[in-house]
């Protein structure tokens, strides 16, 4: 607001350059020959600013995105925090204190800040464990489609023609086959657990940014600066390492960023069908599939994690968001 | 003589990321109906940012005019809403881009984008837009008009779609037009063509038209008039015969200089070069911009801008080896 | 000046297969360029100068014909041979906003082919980038920049730069100025020359303006439509021009002084370039010929020496090197 009107106050005040009248008078000394200035002509007068940094200082700009940023660290501090800290284990039941409301203190002097579930286990504990647990699933997911999908896809566009026409025809059939049967599949073969959730998750996840690489680097493989260093004679592994990715980073950073909220989603979808992480171990999921049970008499138990979910999910969402348009160079200014 | 357009003291700025951009210093220009005005310049002299404030076209913000008055056949262009600028651009003013590749709307049939701005102005019905539509082909010299005002853009090559967007810029028959760059995306013998199109509607329908081109080519091809652009500011105008053959500023000098004539070959040895880059309008030097890299700087061009310095009827120049006082040795080099 | 053959181009063919047919780019091309010149190659958008510059530079890999470089002949498919043939044919590009990575420093983008090829130790490099800078009129402090930050004259100089970091002898320079200004590009074509004269470079100079291509090269071809259609010294170029194409080329070039414009007897051509992807049978340039005749429509013409170093393909042109149009 303020900025406003010091610029409208600035407006006001502006005052077209003064110019000399053509007949003023100059002494002989004005005249003095001294020809061009050699240090002034190419001088360059803004500031050096990397693309990172650039970047950065338009992240800080946007406030929203700040704040989201803000909140996903506190979020993540908490995650590993409690469940270290928290007087009560994960699946500590205190069959005398079932259901207890938020903040209930109990006969040892210690809170149950979000109150109990059924079998009396610390919901603030369970939360918090249920974060770490959803937001690790989700990250470790994310990463290794990402690693997968960035290699596979940078190979098919940078050597192109059959190489890429039966790489692509792989993912295809991978796309046909729903996950959902995968995971059955790997549940029945594999204890289920955080790890074969990962691995089903993997198996199908990585072909979006397999698709998503791959046309960026056919985009980029055109790209005179691309030719330059192929013309220098620089084989394919120091161009897909030096100039291709490096100029894929905020293309993928931002692909990353906003991946995460969709894992997060297929993790608790997975937990509530009882497909995820076995009880009792919780995670987001399973603690909303516990909470409905109960939705009706005790709310605090589904609508907790539920607000968790969908703060993470929105601020990854937003965070993205102001990720692409700080990292985008058409808005560049 | 009918004035069109009137430009009295503009500057506009960009807002960016390092600070304010100074781009137009302090423009004044001015165009008669009938002539053709050519603004020449160097890539970020300001030139296209002087000719869209007229249409108001520079994106505002990071764009914002902070001085000056802009009156286009009456009109106040500079306080104008945006109703009055809709009823403007189009029936007073229409622009022809550099690029005829993105300026059409692919997946539009060329009669219909034709019509558009017709249909908008005039309140014309379909048949008749559309016979419009033809005769608009017609008068930019495309053969088979009426079969191909039904045809997309892609059908049309290069030359043709610059063509067309002439066509579409006469449509509401504006009072000036403002050509961008009109050539220079095309190709040598397609940029012939476009020029002497040009030139021929120009005479044919008496319409004004401000050239903005780096190309003293085709100034030298079609313009009446001359404003020759550096950092900002206008530091030489005059008639055509002013500016290639009486030219008073340096920088004038220096360009036509740089250009490799047809009558010069390798023996010629090197070329006439204007050392260095223009400034960054990011933070302008002091005093003269073209100081830092005129063979002829003297001290008082490192303090002061010079002010302009009638050279004859309608020809001045913004240089202060141009003053009274300034000794006659310093500049050699005979002149017309 | 010696006329020892650098590169030898016989019956040169690079077809791109697209969706609608075969793209003939370049179409049965075969010249020489000695060692020390400047080849001057001038065509319209699309006339295959490009992609023949980049077949040359081994980037593409040709369709037919071959191309000798000293003699030996070359195969940028073995990637040995691209290596140790990339150390000697540099190329310089036409956008210098694209051409440098934006996410590199302007000091690691000349150290590159130095690092590619092994070219001396970590501190000798980063001496070689000053000189290299002050060779191309920068400043050394500008080395940690970015490229975002020049201006497109300085791109160019910096472009320059790392095509001469690791001293080649053959330079392919693709359109070096038509995207500057015209203050700069004189900077740019005196540089080009200097560093001709003191590095004993070889160019091959692709440009669509003529003036700047005489004023440049020892010898240039005209290209159209993926064929050369004249080939001759410079000076011989302008004084006799036997193309119509060539002709047509030269009389559109606008001419910086109106007097000199309104004199002109002009040639415009009508209509546009024809698609190289459906390839009229004839002389390419038959459709807008201003001369064409009708052996021109069936026949294509070969391109056969009329005078002493004077090529040309036209049926028009008799024996004797004159034009019967």
């Amino acid at each position: 607001m303020s900025m406003s009107k010091a610029k409208n106050a600035a407006k006001a005040a502006f005052e077209p350059e003064k110019l000399l009248p053509i007949d003023c008078d100059l002494s002989a000394e004005d005249f003095a020959h001294v020809g061009p200035d050699a240090e002034r002509r190419d001088e360059i007068v803004r500031p050096s600013i990397s693309y990172w940094r650039d970047a950065m200082r338009r992240l800080k700009e946007n406030k929203v995105a700040v704040a989201c940023m803000i909140f996903l660290v506190v979020l993540i501090l908490f995650a590993l925090i409690v469940p270290l800290v928290s007087p009560y284990t994960m699946s500590e039941q205190h069959l005398q204190h079932p259901n207890e409301p938020m903040f209930f203190r109990a006969e040892d002097g210690h809170m149950h800040i979000f109150g109990t579930d059924d079998l009396g286990r610390d919901l603030f504990m369970r939360l918090w464990l249920g974060t770490r647990t959803s937001l690790y699933i989700a990250v470790s997911v994310v990463v290794i489609n990402l690693l997968i999908g960035v290699i596979y896809g940078a190979l098919a566009g940078y050597f192109g023609g059959w190489i890429d026409n039966i790489m692509m025809r792989f993912i295809e059939i991978i796309i046909g086959i729903p996950y959902l049967i995968i995971v059955i599949l790997l549940s029945m073969i594999m204890k289920s657990g955080v790890t074969s959730l990962i691995i089903a998750y993997a198996i199908v996840g990585w072909v979006g940014s397999a698709r998503l690489t791959r046309g960026q680097v056919l985009s980029l493989r055109t790209q005179e600066f691309i030719i330059a260093a192929h013309a220098l004679g620089s084989s394919p592994w120091r161009l897909i390492g030096s100039h291709i990715v490096p100029n894929l980073l905020s293309v993928l950073i931002v692909n990353l960023t906003l991946a995460i909220p969709s894992a997060i989603f297929t993790e608790a979808f997975l937990s509530y069908i009882g497909l995820g992480v076995p009880l009792p171990h919780p995670s987001l999921g399973n603690l909303a599939q516990e909470g409905t049970l109960r939705f009706m008499f005790y709310p605090q138990q589904l609508l907790l994690p539920a607000i968790v979910i969908s703060l993470t999910m929105l601020s990854f969402n937003m965070l993205g968001d102001g990720l692409r348009d700080a990292l985008d160079p058409r808005l560049r200014t | 003589m009918e004035r069109v357009l009137t430009i009295e003291d503009l500057y506009v700025s960009f807002d960016t990321y390092a600070g304010e951009v100074k781009a137009v210093r302090g423009v004044s220009l001015h165009v008669d109906k009938g002539e053709v005005l050519a603004i020449v310049g160097e890539s970020g002299c300001g030139k296209s940012v002087t000719a869209q404030s007229v249409m108001r076209l520079n994106p505002e913000p990071p764009a914002r005019i902070v001085y000056g008055s802009i009156t286009l056949c009456g009109q106040d262009v500079v306080h104008a809403g945006d109703k009055q600028l809709r009823s403007i651009r189009g029936k007073d003013v229409s622009m022809i881009f550099q690029d005829p590749m993105t300026s059409l709307n692919p997946t539009m049939p060329i009669g219909k984008q034709l019509t558009e701005a017709i249909r908008h102005h005039q309140g014309l019905g379909a048949a008749e837009a559309s016979q419009r539509a033809v005769e608009l082909l017609e008068q930019v010299r495309i053969p088979n008009a009426a079969q191909r005002v039904k045809q997309y853009p892609h059908e049309f090559s290069g030359g043709m779609r610059q063509r067309v967007m002439i066509a579409m810029a006469l449509s509401c028959s504006p009072q000036l037009l403002i050509a961008d760059e009109p050539t220079t995306a095309l190709d040598v013998t397609i940029q012939a063509q476009i020029i002497d199109l040009l030139a021929a509607i120009q005479k044919e329908t008496q319409t004004a038209i401000i050239l903005i081109t780096h190309d003293l080519g085709v100034v030298a091809g079609m313009a009446h008039r001359v404003a020759v652009m550096y950092a900002g500011k206008i530091v030489e105008t005059g008639s055509q015969e002013d500016i290639f053959y009486r030219h008073a500023h340096p920088y004038t000098e220096a360009l036509l200089n740089s250009l490799p004539r047809p009558d010069i070959d390798r023996s010629s040895g090197r070329l006439v070069s204007i050392p260095g880059s223009p400034p960054d309008l990011f933070q302008p030097p002091k005093g003269c911009p073209f100081a830092g890299r005129c063979s002829y700087a003297m001290k008082i061009c490192q303090e002061q801008m010079p002010p302009n310095f009638p050279q004859g009827e309608g020809h001045e120049a913004a240089c202060w080896l141009l003053h009274k006082d300034c000794p006659k040795t310093m500049r050699g080099g005979a002149k017309e | 000046m010696n006329a020892e053959k650098l590169l030898e181009v016989r019956s040169l063919c690079k077809y791109f297969h697209v969706s609608g047919g075969t793209l003939k780019a370049v179409d049965d091309v075969s010249f020489d360029i000695f060692r020390g010149e400047t080849f001057g190659l001038v065509g319209e958008s699309g006339c295959g100068k490009s992609t023949l510059g980049r077949v040359l530079m081994g980037i593409y890999t040709a369709t037919k014909g071959e191309i000798l470089y000293e003699g030996a002949q070359l195969n940028p498919n073995r990637p040995g041979a691209r290596f140790r043939y990339a150390k000697k044919a540099q190329i310089i590009f036409q956008d210098p906003y694209a051409s440098l990575d934006p996410r590199m420093t302007v000091g690691s983008i000349i150290a590159e082919g130095m690092i590619i090829h092994n070219l001396y130790d970590g501190r000798r490099r980063a001496e070689r980038v000053n000189e290299l800078l002050e060779m191309v009129g920068l400043n050394r402090e500008h080395a940690n920049r970015f490229p975002h930050e020049f201006s497109g004259g300085q791109r160019q100089r910096i472009g320059i730069a790392r095509a001469l970091a690791i001293e080649p002898e053959f330079i392919v320079c693709d359109e070096p100025i038509s995207a500057l200004d015209v203050s700069i590009q004189s900077q740019i074509i005196n540089l080009l020359r200097d560093l001709q004269e003191r590095l004993n470079l070889t160019f091959l100079f692709i440009a669509h303006d003529l003036n700047v291509v005489k004023y440049i090269s020892n010898r240039i071809g005209v290209m159209y439509l993926g064929h050369l259609v004249e080939l001759a010294s410079s000076e011989e170029l302008y004084a006799r021009t036997l193309h119509p194409y060539s002709n047509a080329l030269l009389s559109a070039v606008p001419i910086p002084d109106p007097r000199a414009e309104r004199e002109k007897r002009r040639t415009i051509l009508t209509g546009d370039v024809p698609s190289p992807i459906h390839t009229p049978p004839g002389c390419p340039f038959a459709g807008r010929c201003p001369s064409v005749c009708a052996q021109c429509h069936s026949e294509k013409p070969a391109l056969r020496e009329v005078l002493p170093g004077h090529l040309v393909a036209c049926h028009l042109v008799g024996d004797d090197g004159v034009f019967k149009g």
